[in-house]
C-alpha cells in the first residue's frame, strides 16, 4: 500500500512540475499569491505606521 | 525557479484601495503574553525535571512534584501554552492580511483565549499535579481537558478558517494554506490521538498513539511554524518569496506524507512490519520535502543577508528554518532501522525533540512574535532585549542538543553491549548534569524575550536611524513587484480544497493506513496466537497500572521488548501483540532511562520492589529513579494500598507470556527474520537473560571463584563493584545492614558471618535466590562477577574447624534427624521432603557455613521471612550447641579444587 501511496505522490508532484514548465499561465496563477501577500502587508504596514503616529 | 524580474514584467498590480479589516491587536497582545508566561512556567518544569536526573531527591517529597507529573506538564505546557498561544496570536495578525477579512468575532476571540488558557493549560497543569492524566505522549492532559481542547479547536476553525473560505485559491498565500490545513487536521487528529488509545488496547492503540505523537508536531506545530516563516520572510525583506509554486508543492507533500510517519516511533515492535516500513519510507520521503521547503525559504532570503543580521525577528526565523532542515533530516535518518536500533529510546531522541520544539518551532514562533510586536501600533518593543534573547536561546539550545545527542550515542553503545543497565545510567550522569546548565540560558533567553515585548520605545516613537531611513527608502522603491495575475482560473478556487483534502482527506488516509489497517491485522494476529487461558489484570493490578501511568513510569521504563538482539539478550522474548490485548491505554513508552519492565514477572520479590519504590537508591545505589515515599506509611515495610497495587501490577508484567510458555513463536520468528539469530533456540532467549532460578541449583552457572581472589587489584575492583551494586542491601560493610535491609524479608545476609563454597557463591550471583530479594546478576560481565566473588571471599568468616567426639556426633545427629531433616534433608543438602514447598530453599550445609554466632542466632530466633522457625523453646542450649557443630562440620570448601 505504501508503495502505491508514494508512487502516487511522486507522479502527482511531477505532474505539477511538468504543468509548471509547460503552461506559463499556470506559473502566473500559482505565483500570484506571493505578490498579493506583499501588497496586503504593505497596506497594513502603512496603516500601522499611521496609527502609531 | 522563480524570477522577480520576469514575473513583475508580466504581472499586473490590481491595487486594493478598499478599507482594511480590523486586526485584533488586544487579542494578539494577550495571547503573546500568555505564550511567554506559559513558556517560562513550562521551562521551569523542564529544568526541575532535568535537575532530578542529577539530583533525584530534588523536589522529591510530595506526589505533585514527582518527575513524571512535572515531565507531563513540561511538554504539555510547551505545546499548548507557549506554541499554542503564539500560533493563535499569529493567526490573529495574519488572517486579516491574507484574507482581507477580519476574524469571525472578537467575542469569540476572548472565549478562545479563556478556554485555551484557563480551561486547558492552567487546569491541565493543576490536574496533572493532582494525579489526573493519561500516559500518552503529547496527550498527557486528562480527558476532561481534552474536551476543552477540542472545543477550542472547533472555535478556532470558526474564528480563523472561515475568513479563508472567502478567498480564491489564486489569492490564498501559502501561510493561509498552512493555517487552514493545520487547524482542520488537528481538530480531527486530536480526539483520535487522545481518545482512541483509551478505547483500543495495547499494540492496536499504540498504532493510533504513534499517529498523534507525530501529528501533534507534524500537522499542528510544523504547519503553523512554516506558515510563520513564509509570512515573516517576505514581510521583513519586502520581497516576494522565491517560489510560491515550490511552497505549494512543499505544502501538499507535507500534508500527504507527514501523517504517515507516526509508526516510526514503534520500529521493531509488534505493530505489523508493513506499517513500520511505510512509516520509515514516509519519513525518508519527508526529508526530501523539507529540503524543498527550506530551500525555498532560504532562497527567499537571497540578497537579504544584511537583514538577517540586522533584524532580530528575521534572524529568529532564519535559525528556525535551518533547525527545521537539520531536525527533519535527523528524523529521516533515525527512522531507518539500522540507526533506530541503536539510538531509539536514548537521549538522542530527547535531543532531537528539543531541536524540533526549541530550535525549529520556538525560534520560528519567537521570530513571528517579534515581527508582530514590532508592527503593533503603540506597544513597547526592545530589539536589544530580543537580540540578547536570540543569542542566549541559541547558545542554550546548541549546548543542549549536542549534549543530549552525545548522551544518546553513549547510551546506545552501552545498551548494545552486555554491560549492566545501571552502567548506562552512570555513563549518562555528566551529560545530564550538563543538560541542567544548558537549560539556564534558555530560560534567561525567554525572560529577555518577554522583556523585549514590554520594554523599549513604543512603536512610532523610534529614533530615526540609518536603518529606518533605509527601510523608508526601500518602501518608496517598493516594486512594482506587487502585481496580480491577468487571469484567475476558476478551478480550485477556494480554501475548501485545502480544508477538505489536506486537513480532512489526508487525516483519513493516515487514520486508515497507519491506524485501522494495522489494528485489524493485529487483531487477526491476536486471535491466532493468544493463549485461550489469558486472564486480564486483577482489580488491584489494574489500579496499580493506573498509578504506573499517572506517575509517568512509562516515560522511563518501556514495556516493549523489541525484536532486536540487544533487547532480547537483556530483557527476554520480544513483546507479542496478544500480551497487550487488555492494556487500556498502551504503556509501551518511547524512552528508556530505567530498564524495560515487560519481563518483570518473577524476577524480584515484593519486598525488593517495595523497598525500591520507597527509596530506589537503597536497592540500586546508583539509581536516579525518584522515590515514592508518599505511597508508604513512613517506611518501606509499611506500604499503602497504592504501593502494593503498583507492585502487583509490575509483577504481572510478562506473567501471561511466562505462563503460556515460550511455545508462541510468532514474534520470535519475526525477530529472527529481521535480525535475531536463531541460535537462541526454542525459547528465543539467550542464556544471559536474568531469569530467576526456581528449581534449585542451576548447573549452568559458571564457576566464578578463581585463583584471582588473592589479587589485591581485582579484590579492590570487586569492592568497588560491590559498593555500586550490592551495598544497598548487604550494607557498605557487608554486614547485611544496608539501607534497604529494613524492608526486606528475609533480611540480606551478613557476608562476614557466612562462608560459601565457590560453586554456591557462583550460583547465587548467577541465578539469585528464589524466594528472597537477592536478584540474579548474570547480566554483569563475567570478570566483574569474578572480582565481586574475590572480594566477598575476603570478607567471609574463616572456615570453622569442627571436631566432635563420636558421642556428640551421635547426639547431634539424633537432634538433627528429629527436627531438621524434613527441610534440610538427611545429609544436610537442603533437599528434605518439605524443601520443595519452602522458599527460599533450605540451606545446603555442604556449600554454606554460618559461623557459630550466626548459627546460634538463626537456630534460636529463626529467620523471619523464611520457613526457618525459632528453636529456642524446643531445644536446650546444649542441644543447640551440638547442632551448630553438627551442621558446621558438613561444609566442604571447594575453592582449593577450583584453583589450578
Amino acid at each position: 500500500m505504501i508503495n502505491i501511496i508514494v508512487g502516487m505522490i511522486t507522479i502527482i508532484a511531477f505532474g505539477f512540475i511538468v504543468l509548471w514548465i509547460l503552461r506559463p499561465s499556470f506559473r502566473k496563477w500559482v505565483e500570484q499569491p506571493k505578490y498579493t501577500m506583499l501588497e496586503n502587508d504593505r497596506r497594513f504596514r502603512l496603516q500601522e505606521k499611521g496609527d502609531s503616529r | 525557479m522563480s524570477d522577480d524580474t520576469k514575473d513583475s514584467a508580466t504581472l499586473r498590480v490590481q491595487p486594493n484601495n478598499g478599507p482594511l479589516p480590523d486586526t485584533e491587536y488586544d487579542l494578539i497582545r494577550w495571547h503573546g503574553h500568555a505564550a511567554l508566561f506559559t513558556v517560562l512556567i513550562s521551562t521551569l518544569f523542564g529544568l526541575a525535571v532535568a535537575t532530578k536526573f542529577s539530583f533525584p531527591t530534588f523536589m522529591g517529597g510530595h506526589a505533585w512534584e514527582t518527575w513524571g507529573r512535572l515531565r507531563y506538564n513540561h511538554t504539555q505546557g510547551i505545546f499548548f501554552g507557549w506554541l499554542g498561544n503564539a500560533f493563535i496570536a499569529f493567526c490573529y495578525y495574519v488572517t486579516p492580511r491574507l484574507t482581507n477579512h477580519a476574524v469571525t468575532s472578537r467575542k469569540l476571540g476572548w472565549a478562545i483565549f479563556w478556554i485555551w488558557n484557563f480551561m486547558v493549560v492552567l487546569p491541565g497543569w493543576v490536574l496533572v499535579c493532582m494525579g489526573f492524566s493519561q500516559p500518552l505522549e503529547w496527550a498527557e492532559f486528562p480527558i476532561i481537558v481534552d474536551a476543552f481542547v477540542i472545543l477550542a479547536l472547533v472555535l478556532m476553525l470558526v474564528q480563523f478558517v472561515r475568513p479563508y473560505f472567502r478567498v480564491p485559491a489564486s489569492e490564498l498565500y501559502v501561510t493561509g494554506w498552512y493555517i487552514v490545513g493545520g487547524l482542520v487536521f488537528t481538530t480531527f487528529a486530536y480526539p483520535i490521538g487522545n481518545l482512541v488509545p483509551q478505547l483500543v488496547a495495547g499494540a492496536k492503540g499504540a498504532a493510533f498513539s504513534g499517529l498523534w505523537i507525530h501529528d501533534a508536531i507534524g500537522l499542528f506545530v510544523t504547519p503553523l511554524a512554516v506558515g510563520m516563516a513564509y509570512y515573516v520572510i517576505p514581510a521583513v525583506t519586502r520581497r516576494p518569496i522565491y517560489s510560491h509554486f515550490l511552497s505549494m508543492l512543499g505544502f501538499w507533500l507535507l500534508f500527504f506524507i507527514y501523517p504517515l510517519n507516526g509508526t516510526h516511533h514503534y520500529v521493531y515492535s509488534a505493530i505489523p512490519m508493513s506499517a513500520q516500513r511505510g512509516a520509515i519510507i514516509a519519513s525518508v520521503y519527508l526529508g526530501f520535502d523539507v529540503i524543498l521547503v527550506v530551500s525555498n525559504l532560504l532562497l527567499s532570503l537571497r540578497g537579504s543577508s544584511s537583514k538577517v543580521a540586522g533584524n532580530v525577528a528575521l534572524r529568529f526565523i532564519w535559525f528556525g528554518t535551518v533547525a527545521y532542515l537539520v531536525v527533519s533530516l535527523q528524523g529521516s535518518i533515525q527512522a531507518l532501522m539500522p540507526v533506530n536500533r541503536f539510538i531509539h529510546f536514548s537521549d538522542w531522541v530527547i535531543g532531537h525533540s528539543h531541536l524540533a520544539m526549541i530550535g525549529f518551532a520556538s525560534f520560528t514562533a519567537a521570530g513571528a512574535l517579534a515581527h508582530i510586536w514590532s508592527r503593533i501600533p503603540g506597544v513597547r518593543y526592545s530589539e536589544r532585549a530580543m537580540n540578547w534573547a536570540f543569542w542566549l536561546l541559541a547558545v542554550g539550545l546548541v549546548l543542549m542538543v549536542v549534549d543530549l545527542t552525545s548522551a544518546g550515542l553513549v547510551e546506545g553503545q552501552m545498551w548494545v553491549s552486555r554491560a549492566p543497565w545501571i552502567d548506562s545510567v552512570r555513563a549518562a550522569y555528566p551529560f545530564w548534569l550538563m543538560r541542567i546548565f544548558s537549560g539556564l540560558p534558555i530560560i534567561a533567553g525567554f525572560i529577555l524575550f518577554w522583556a523585549g515585548l514590554v520594554t523599549g520605545p513604543r512603536n512610532g516613537d523610534r529614533t530615526v536611524t540609518l536603518a529606518s531611513l533605509r527601510e523608508a527608502r526601500d518602501e518608496e522603491d517598493e516594486p512594482a513587484a506587487v502585481r496580480f495575475a491577468e487571469r484567475i482560473p476558476s478551478f480550485l478556487s477556494y480554501a475548501f480544497v485545502v480544508a477538505f483534502v489536506a486537513g480532512f482527506g489526508f487525516f483519513v488516509l493516515s487514520f486508515v493506513v497507519l491506524g485501522l489497517v494495522p489494528a485489524m491485522r493485529l487483531q487477526a494476529e491476536i486471535n491466532r496466537t493468544a493463549p485461550r487461558s489469558m486472564q486480564p489484570l486483577t482489580a488491584g493490578e489494574e489500579h496499580g497500572r493506573e498509578i504506573y501511568g499517572r506517575e509517568g513510569c512509562a516515560y522511563c521504563h518501556t514495556e516493549q521488548v523489541r525484536t532486536i538482539t540487544a533487547d532480547v539478550q537483556r530483557f527476554g522474548a520480544p513483546t507479542a501483540a496478544w500480551e497487550t490485548q487488555y492494556d487500556y491505554p498502551q504503556l509501551w513508552g518511547t524512552r528508556r532511562i530505567g530498564p524495560d519492565l515487560s519481563r518483570e514477572y518473577g524476577l524480584r520479590t515484593d519486598d525488593w520492589q517495595l523497598t525500591h519504590l520507597f527509596n530506589p537508591r537503597s536497592t540500586v545505589p546508583d539509581s536516579i529513579m525518584p522515590g515514592y515515599s508518599w505511597m508508604f506509611d513512613g517506611s518501606a515495610a509499611r506500604p499503602t494500598n497504592d504501593a502494593l497495587d503498583l507492585v502487583a501490577y509490575i509483577h504481572s508484567l510478562g506473567r501471561e507470556r511466562a505462563l503460556a510458555g515460550d511455545s508462541n513463536q510468532a514474534q520470535v520468528d519475526r525477530g529472527s527474520a529481521m535480525e535475531m539469530s536463531s541460535s537462541y533456540g526454542s525459547q528465543g532467549v539467550p542464556d544471559t537473560f536474568p531469569r530467576m532460578n526456581t528449581l534449585g541449583l542451576d548447573d549452568s552457572a559458571p564457576l566464578l571463584a578463581r585463583a584471582s581472589s588473592s589479587d589485591p587489584i581485582r579484590v579492590a575492583r570487586g569492592a568497588a563493584i560491590y559498593q555500586h551494586n550490592c551495598s544497598g542491601c548487604h550494607g557498605p560493610n557487608a554486614d547485611g545492614q544496608g539501607i534497604a535491609a529494613a524492608g526486606l524479608m528475609p533480611q540480606p545476609i551478613n557476608l562476614r558471618m557466612e562462608r560459601f563454597s565457590g560453586a554456591h557463591l557462583s550460583t547465587v550471583l548467577w541465578d539469585g535466590v528464589y524466594g528472597s530479594s537477592m536478584p540474579a546478576w548474570r547480566q554483569l560481565e563475567r570478570n566483574d562477577l569474578e572480582d565481586v566473588t574475590a572480594y566477598i571471599e575476603t570478607l567471609q568468616s574463616p572456615q570453622q574447624a569442627v571436631s566432635m567426639s563420636p558421642s556428640d556426633l551421635n547426639a547431634a545427629q539424633q537432634i538433627y534427624s528429629a527436627h531438621c531433616v524434613s527441610c534440610h534433608g538427611a545429609d544436610g543438602s537442603g533437599d528434605g521432603p518439605a524443601a520443595g514447598g519452602v522458599q527460599p530453599s533450605p540451606v545446603n550445609f555442604h556449600v554454606m557455613q554460618p559461623n557459630s554466632q550466626r548459627a546460634l542466632t538463626v537456630i534460636t530466633s529463626g529467620i523471619p521471612g523464611s520457613a526457618m522457625p525459632a528453636w529456642k523453646d524446643v531445644l536446650k542450649p546444649d542441644e543447640i550447641k551440638l547442632l551448630i557443630s553438627y551442621v558446621e562440620q558438613m561444609y566442604v570448601d571447594d575453592k582449593e579444587a577450583a584453583r589450578p
